[in-house]
């Protein structure tokens, strides 16, 4: 060899020849061990950041999906970004609860409701039939808004434009039924201790065309092949270690309607929906949401029908002691534990359904197809802003 | 099995799908307010479309849900030369809701760096203006040129609130 010799990196790196690296003007022994970029299938994996803001993600969140471009190998979430602090410590209870229904606008019912239950346990009193058939008004309408806003996403990410514009109507429509009779469409500033701000009477009526096109639009999506097959195997997770909608659609009977003593489910005979056969994908979820949507809808039937009349308010100035209130969000439940000293807050803790499903989300996510990830990830029907919050 | 056709029975009316009760909302539909210490350019492109990004600092999601409104057919922004886009790249303004979050500082500021001049920022509902009763706002959304309120505000002000930074830039 005249021009090349053994040695070390002279001039640019050309690149390996056998057991060697080429250089300028040298052959150097130090060949790099190519990069371990396939798996043991012969795939090449990637990872890929999704958010935490980028379109398509209603809310501020972070995925980090390690992915072979077809399929999703690993998950992992960051649900911080959006990390709000609330000042609710040391407040009194009816200054507090305006921030209390600030958790998630969304389920702001179910969170006030909760909060509320758990004051109303430390105090030892007992809402009025009233108060607690119209909060059961109220969260099922939370739930049937919830769900169609849920089920259109699933539409929208199967660029279904017919059915997605048809449910966000719908979505609107309890929007506005909402606004009517509770005076806000979110239900801010709707409750109070053993309080209730808005009168349901007349409310089925109001919601009967939205039970009538909401069941055309689920026949008609049941028929598209198209959607079910994106749906099917999509997400699959049957495990004890979630609630909600995602529990019964995994064959689990769990619901706060059934087993919490906050609210008298019990007088309406209510029943949960609880999926059989093929269970746990994003179809059993779509299928649930749907037909929970119906069954709210009785529900809030038989509850207008119980409506009486309101008593008295409850005064939260010399309440002292420990109490919890568990609900059934449209997500699962929702539960907090508080503490209060002569009617201020001492201690507050919450669980909230997106907090307990979303490490299940993450576990359903492996092995799916990565064009699908969106349909599982709205079939779940997260909201991070329960999450990333802290009571100080 | 019934159709369900909505649009089509709007058509048969002769007129818009849905007329927004406005009368009957009158009391939810707030002012947007225009901020005089923002810079005001002259953008005689924005007379045309305009695309709007969104990025939500710290919001309790209802914020998000009433901006989403927008789509639905009862307000279809698209008939007012209104969009959503996916990337800011594309964006006209800078759509920002809720309060300061730490973590966000640098995604609020990185969209913004990314969108193209002439660009513009609109602060959506009261956290994003004064960080209403949660926390303080976001520091980019000092400079908004138009603050929408409400908590959350109203899709019809959100609405309303849009068209004004539009027209605020473009006169």
């Amino acid at each position: 060899m005249k021009i090349y010799s053994y040695g070390k990196p002279i001039g640019r790196k050309i690149g390996t020849i056998g057991e060697y690296t080429l250089y300028e003007k040298t052959l150097v022994k130090d060949v790099e061990a190519l990069s371990e970029t396939e798996n043991e299938n012969g795939d090449t994996k990637f990872n890929f950041i999704y958010g935490p803001s980028a379109g398509g993600l209603t809310e501020s969140v972070l995925f980090n999906i390690s992915t072979t471009g077809e399929s999703i190998k690993n998950m992992t979430s960051n649900p911080t970004f959006k990390m709000r602090n609330l000042k609710v410590l040391n407040k009194k209870i009816e200054s507090a609860l305006p921030i209390i229904e600030r958790v998630n606008g969304p389920f702001s019912a179910a969170h006030a409701i909760a909060f509320l239950s758990a004051v109303e346990d430390a105090a030892g009193i007992r809402a009025d039939k009233n108060t607690l058939m119209s909060r059961i008004i109220e969260i099922e309408l939370e739930r049937i808004r919830n769900h169609l806003h849920v089920v259109a996403r699933m539409c929208e990410a199967a660029a279904f434009g017919v059915p997605y514009n048809s449910l966000f109507y719908l979505r609107e429509m309890t929007n506005r039924t909402i606004d009517k009779y509770a005076g806000h469409r979110y239900f801010f500033g709707a409750n109070g201790i053993n309080e209730i701000r808005a009168d349901f009477s007349g409310v089925t009526n109001t919601l009967s065309c939205i039970d009538r096109e909401a069941k055309d639009v689920y026949n008609t999506l049941l028929e598209s092949k198209i959607f079910v097959d994106r749906l099917q195997d999509n997400g699959k997770i049957i495990t004890a270690d979630c609630v909600g909608p995602v529990a019964r659609a995994s064959g689990l009977k769990f619901d706060a309607r059934l087993d919490s003593q906050s609210l008298p489910y019990k007088e309406l005979n209510f029943s949960p929906i609880v999926e059989e056969g093929i269970v746990g994908d994003a179809m059993s979820r779509f299928i649930i949401r749907f037909e929970e949507i119906f069954r709210s809808m009785e529900l809030i039937r038989k509850a207008e029908s119980q409506l009486g009349r309101h008593n008295k308010s409850g005064s939260s100035r010399s309440i002292t002691g420990e109490g919890i209130g568990r609900i059934e969000s449209p997500s699962g439940d929702v539960a907090y534990l508080v503490k209060l000293n002569a009617g201020k807050i001492k201690k507050i803790s919450m669980l909230t359904p997106s907090a307990v499903n979303l490490p299940a989300f993450q576990k359903s996510a492996v092995n799916n197809v990565f064009t699908d990830f969106h349909f599982n990830w709205e079939s779940f029907g997260i909201w991070i802003s329960e999450i990333a919050v802290k009571f100080v | 099995m019934k159709t369900n056709i909505w649009f089509l029975k709007g058509l048969r009316k002769f007129g818009r799908t849905e007329k927004y009760p406005a009368e009957k909302y009158a009391q939810s539909v707030m002012e947007p307010i225009v901020n005089s210490n923002a810079t005001v350019k002259k953008f005689e492109q924005f007379k045309r479309s305009f695309y709007l990004y969104q990025v939500d600092s710290g919001t309790c999601g209802a914020c998000n849900l009433e901006l989403q409104a927008l789509q639905t057919p009862h307000y279809d922004l698209n008939r007012l030369g209104l969009f959503f886009t996916n990337t800011p790249r594309h964006a006209d303004a800078l759509v920002i809701m809720g309060v300061y979050s730490e973590k966000m500082v640098k995604a609020l500021e990185n969209a913004y760096d990314a969108m193209p001049e002439p660009k513009l920022i609109i602060a959506l509902g009261a956290c994003a203006m004064s960080g209403g009763m949660i926390g303080k706002s976001p520091r980019l959304s000092k400079e908004a040129i138009v603050y929408i309120p409400g908590c959350p505000p109203n899709p019809y002000t959100i609405l309303k609130g849009i068209m004004k930074a539009k027209e605020v830039s473009s006169k």
